[in-house]
């Protein structure tokens, strides 16, 4: 068979368009949202690296309603941590690109610059606060426990003893639940989205996360009900990696403002107080008094 | 990398690691047993002498070649107890991976059987040997020893695919899941990983050199 010279080029120019392809795809990025300019910040402040960049790229999880999770029929990521994000890419007056995350590789994410700010649900403690920096919390949430209807054992959290417990990888209620209960055993998984298949499999006997996305799951699955009180406190912060000048401070000014100007409770009242038919105030308790009590513990 | 860390990461939990490691093995050890099992049988289907029987065996091959074994784990384990068969997690692995395997080393005797040649077949039925005596004692031995080597291969591919259950739903405690809790709790990503990758190396090194010297011991080099 004889070939024509230039076909002997076919399968290298093949390889080299299959490779620009793949390198070229990112882990399905939305699409950035325009927003009119602001005033440029100084020059040497991390503010400024991200105005010139032209995009905030939060990390942010996409299974976690109502803090981060996709709208089904656009695509387009929404949630009060979606919201809390916006905040901060409007006041710099760039559009925002939203990168998946789990639990798992938030602070991964971070440190390899993979994201500027993650907003995912991320639990203030003092041994992530020496990876990563913490805002002001945001959002405090009662850890509580998720069971079947069925289930005749587990009234609350100190009867997770010697239960199945599923929780998400790299998730702070570990320690709050084998605090509570020592003997539990724990199921660690990816996400919620795999707990709630666990549990509706009996594979696992209770799950334990925030009361919202748990009361998420009770309107999705009749069969799963809320047990017990709520046995720890999580303040939700936004972290960023550390050592980034001014950086710290705008953030929490700009979550403190948007605290102060109505939009935290407009948000609240749609992603939370819709689900939980409750309301709230924002949190005022600073990083510093936060981390002061967790190690006074 | 951070070396200190990186050694303070065997001294800290070094166990943990270790109870994954032999959890790890624990499965592998399992789940080849099952995967040389149907492996076996289902070599003589594909070489029976009925169409039909041959296709039962075509059919398994096609689907569990390729079906990725992730696709396959949700399968069988949400799967059966959906339907209401309480399988456990470490059960539901050691079945997923033998029968993935399963798959790859039914085409690997196969090569063997068809190495061995009907010369054997034949000689073996004028024995008057029954069918399953002609392979179980004279057919199916003399091509597991020809293809020694890509079982050897097969058996270091499902210790790295071993790897794939432990970060699956099915929540095994093997070597990648204590490393992936280990990270989330110590957050020395890189360290972390480069102990499992560790482990896995001894897994395999252990493997080959199991191989190799079966092969040198049992081989028939034709």
């Amino acid at each position: 068979m004889t070939v024509r010279k230039w076909a002997r080029w076919l399968p290298a120019v093949a390889l080299a368009t299959v490779l620009i392809v793949i390198g070229s795809l990112d882990s399905a990025p939305t699409a950035a949202e325009r927003v009119p300019g602001v005033t440029p910040f100084p020059s040497g402040t991390a503010m400024r690296a991200i105005q010139d960049k032209g995009e905030l790229v939060v990390g942010i999880k996409f299974e976690s309603p109502p803090f981060g999770f996709k709208e089904p029929r656009t695509g387009a990521v929404i949630g009060f941590d979606a919201d809390a994000a916006r905040t901060i890419g409007n006041a710099l007056g760039v559009p925002v690109r939203f990168v998946e995350t789990i639990s798992s590789n938030r602070i991964p994410f971070l440190q390899s610059g993979r994201v500027d700010i993650v907003f995912a649900t991320m639990t203030i403690t003092g041994k992530r606060a020496e990876s990563v920096d913490f805002s002001d919390p945001y959002y405090i949430a009662p850890g509580r426990v998720l069971v079947k209807r069925d289930n005749s054992v587990i009234h609350g959290p100190s009867d997770l003893n010697g239960q199945r417990v599923c929780i998400t990888v790299g998730s702070s209620l570990r320690a709050a639940v084998l605090e509570v209960a020592p003997r539990a055993e724990l199921r660690e998984v990816d996400g919620y989205a795999a707990c709630s298949q666990l549990l509706s499999v009996n594979a696992v006997d209770a799950v334990v996360s925030e009361d919202v996305s748990l009361i998420g799951l009770t309107l999705q699955n009749s069969d799963f009900v809320l047990v017990g009180p709520g046995f720890t406190e999580e303040p939700f912060g936004a972290a960023s990696a550390k050592n980034r000048p001014g950086w710290q401070a705008f953030v929490n000014e700009t979550l403190a403002r948007m605290k102060a100007d109505g939009s935290w409770s407009r948000s609240y009242d749609r992603w939370v107080g819709s689900v939980t038919g409750g309301q709230a105030e924002p949190p005022t308790i600073t990083l510093a008094e936060l981390l002061a009590m967790e190690a006074a513990k | 990398m951070n070396l200190p860390e990186f050694w303070s990461i065997l001294t800290d939990d070094g166990d943990a690691l270790l109870r994954g490691l032999q959890w790890t093995l624990a499965l592998v050890v399992a789940a080849f047993a099952l995967a040389m099992v149907i492996g076996a049988v289902i070599c003589v289907l594909r070489c029976h002498a009925r169409p039909g029987v041959r296709a039962i065996g075509t059919g398994y091959v096609e689907v569990f070649r390729n079906v990725p074994l992730l696709v396959l784990i949700f399968a069988i384990y949400l799967g059966l107890r959906h339907s209401g068969l309480a399988i456990g997690s470490f059960a539901a692995a050691v079945a997923s991976l033998g029968m993935y395997s399963g798959a790859y080393i039914a085409e690997a005797l196969r090569s063997g059987v068809i190495a061995v040649g009907a010369a054997q077949f034949e000689a073996a039925d004028a024995l008057g040997l029954s069918r399953s005596m002609v392979w179980a004692e004279v057919v199916l031995p003399q091509a597991a020893r020809l293809v020694i080597a890509p079982l050897g291969n097969l058996l270091i591919g499902m210790i790295k695919n071993s790897a794939i259950v432990g970060t699956s739903i099915l929540a095994v405690p093997d070597l990648m899941n204590q490393a992936r809790q280990l990270q989330s709790q110590t957050f020395l990503t890189t360290e972390t990983f480069l102990w499992a990758a560790i482990g896995y190396l001894l897994l395999t090194a252990v493997a080959t050199s199991g191989a190799n010297w079966l092969s040198r011991r049992f081989a028939l080099v034709r």
